[in-house]
């Protein structure tokens, strides 16, 4: 039923991100190393479901001889930490903490970032103070305000089922978070400053306004601002969601990232 | 749907990892500092990592350490971070997530567990094992305990009772779901918004038509004495789930069923119960409802009181276990 998965060594690490202990996992690359990379994965419900493409996507890479850290945000998965207490800056902090981490273990003084959806967002803020950094960004979230509001619409659908009616709106819902309550997403507990945070961003303006190496994968429904970035539109599933139907992780992904790293890798070398 | 409750930094154990059959498998151990009669064993729900939906199981582990029950949580293959892909994810063809949940519920990670107890009792000096899990982590516990000299006890939250593979047809759901669809369809008939919908073309006309349809023949059915039951030959039961949980039951075992009242899996455990005894207050095992909840438990009222399920069931089953040591 299942096939062994050749690779190189994958070591567990645990790392300091400010207060909190975060879990990442460093894939040694098969041969001489090549690179490095940081994967920054989506955020809650969205994380768990892109969960298995990273995992490919790292011994993809690994197999090509990048060294990979995946790492959890505070607050997700296997790192120390609530999910309530985070912000879209507690991300952006845990990500230096990776980028310091894999300098300091590989030796990259530069290492790439590939972030999927929010994760993405993340990694361009992360970069837009950093530009040395040459970033791979997989279906970006861009528009973190319609992205806040889908959040409270998971909400709203779990009353309907649950209730068979709305019993609280999405105005009373925001009243409740600026007094200081949560309100869950699928089981994630989203607080007041997650929301304003998201609701801050300018996405879609800093990946205009960025200077440095970029890659966007994405589908063809996703609008991206005029952009340096170099983009690559095909057609695949939401694997940051539940699959439907085919839950394999999407190949053209994976090849598009793989690909255009090695070029990455190949420039520097000239 | 909003709460104010205090917020609870999660520890998420050690991380750890040992070998089966050549697959490197990683997990996340939550260790004790006193002695405990038993160790818990939690089982990946499906294709979810170790946390479970929405870090359930972390959660989960955090109750269980505060008792002084070391927890370990890991990946199975091809999930999470262990090794492993599935053979179908190599070929043309990929895998559907419903095979994936079809052989989850068959026991295709028996063995993976089986390893993980074995890991559990070597590393924490643990001899007793509780087996646990939500949706096909009670699956696999059902068959990896209930032949396990070391496995008391298994706690199964949100067990399905049949094959994720078919119960996508509408002939397929219980009588419960369908009357409660019938029902919604009835009372949109004095909405106007519905007319609405229905005159353009907006209704799911198959669906609704195949409600109507299902209900028709099972009153017709019942009617002619068909057992509201489904029998046996009806291959979409999992019947050597339900053998086993039979089997671990004359075993002595303890198990505990947990279902959210909102989960259609609750509606289908119902028209099985007869199979586990005619008397319900007299089931060979303990059964608990959470009133409302849905299949994974998202609203914190709802897992606490999953947690406060598991934790006096645990207190009942290692109160029983004390007095019976001395002996």
């Amino acid at each position: 039923m299942f096939t062994p998965t050749a690779k190189a060594l994958e070591e567990p690490l645990q790392f300091r991100s400010g207060d909190a202990r975060l879990h990442g996992m460093l894939h040694h690359p098969v041969d001489a190393q090549q690179g490095a990379v940081v994967l920054c994965t989506a955020d809650g419900e969205e994380r768990a479901w892109c969960h298995r493409t990273y995992m490919f996507l790292a011994r993809t890479l690994a197999s090509r001889g990048v060294a990979v850290l995946r790492f959890e945000y505070t607050g997700q998965a296997e790192s120390d930490g609530a999910y309530e207490e985070t912000t879209l800056a507690t991300r952006v902090n845990d990500i230096a903490a990776a980028v310091k981490l894999v300098i300091d273990r590989t030796g990259e003084t530069a290492p790439a970032l590939v972030g999927a959806r929010l994760g993405a967002t993340c990694v361009l803020e992360f970069a837009s103070k950093r530009p040395q950094h040459p970033i791979a960004l997989i279906e970006p979230v861009l528009d973190t305000s319609a992205y806040a509001r889908n959040l409270l619409r998971v909400n709203l659908t779990t009353q309907m089922v649950i209730h068979g009616q709305v019993v609280q709106t999405s105005e009373q819902l925001l009243e409740r978070l600026a007094a200081g309550e949560f309100v869950s997403a699928n089981g994630y507990l989203l607080s007041h400053n997650f929301l304003e945070g998201l609701e801050q961003q300018r996405a879609a303006e800093q990946l205009t306004a960025f200077q440095g190496r970029a890659l966007v994968v994405a589908t063809p429904a996703l609008r991206i601002t005029t952009s340096s970035a170099e983009i690559v539109r095909t057609p695949f599933p939401p694997f940051w969601k539940e699959p439907k139907a085919d839950m394999t992780p999407p190949k053209a992904v994976i090849d598009a990232i793989a690909s255009w790293l090695e070029q990455q890798v190949g420039r520097r070398a000239q | 749907m909003s709460v104010g409750a205090p917020v609870h930094a999660l520890d998420t154990g050690v991380p750890v990892s040992f070998d089966f059959a050549g697959f490197n498998l990683v997990g996340s151990l939550h260790a004790t500092n006193r002695p405990a009669s038993h160790g818990v064993v939690l089982l990946n729900q499906g294709p979810v990592d170790r946390g479970g939906s929405h870090r359930l199981y972390i959660k989960l582990a955090n109750e269980l350490t505060a008792m002084g029950v070391p927890v370990l949580r890991f990946d199975a293959r091809g999930v999470g971070e262990s090794d492993g892909i599935w053979q179908a994810e190599t070929q043309e063809t990929g895998l559907s997530i419903l095979e994936a949940y079809g052989h989850i519920q068959r026991g295709v990670w028996k063995d993976d567990a089986l390893a993980a107890i074995e890991f559990m009792q070597r590393t924490t000096g643990v001899s007793r094992i509780i087996l646990g899990g939500l949706c096909g982590g009670a699956t696999t516990a059902v068959f990896a305990g209930v032949d396990h000299p070391a496995v008391d006890a298994m706690f199964l939250i949100g067990t399905p009772i049949t094959f994720s593979s078919v119960t996508r047809r509408t002939a397929d759901l219980p009588d419960a779901i369908i009357e409660r669809d019938s029902a919604a369809y009835r009372r949109k008939l004095f909405k106007l918004s519905s007319w609405s919908r229905l005159l353009s073309m907006k209704t799911d006309y198959r669906t609704m038509a195949h409600v109507f349809m299902v209900q028709l023949q099972r009153q017709v059915g019942r009617l002619g004495g068909d057992a509201s039951m489904p029998g046996d030959d009806d291959g979409n039961i999992n019947l050597p789930l339900i053998k086993s949980i039979l089997r671990a039951c004359k075993r002595r075992k303890r198990l505990l069923f947990v279902y959210g009242e909102n989960d259609y899996l609750w509606q289908e455990f119902q028209e099985h119960l007869k199979r586990f005894g005619s008397d319900r207050s007299r089931l060979p095992f303990e059964l608990k409802t959470i009133p409302k909840a849905n299949h994974i438990l998202t609203e914190a009222s709802w897992q606490q009181a999953l947690f406060t399920s598991v934790c006096d069931w645990y207190s009942r089953i290692a109160g029983s276990q004390a007095h019976r040591q001395p002996a």
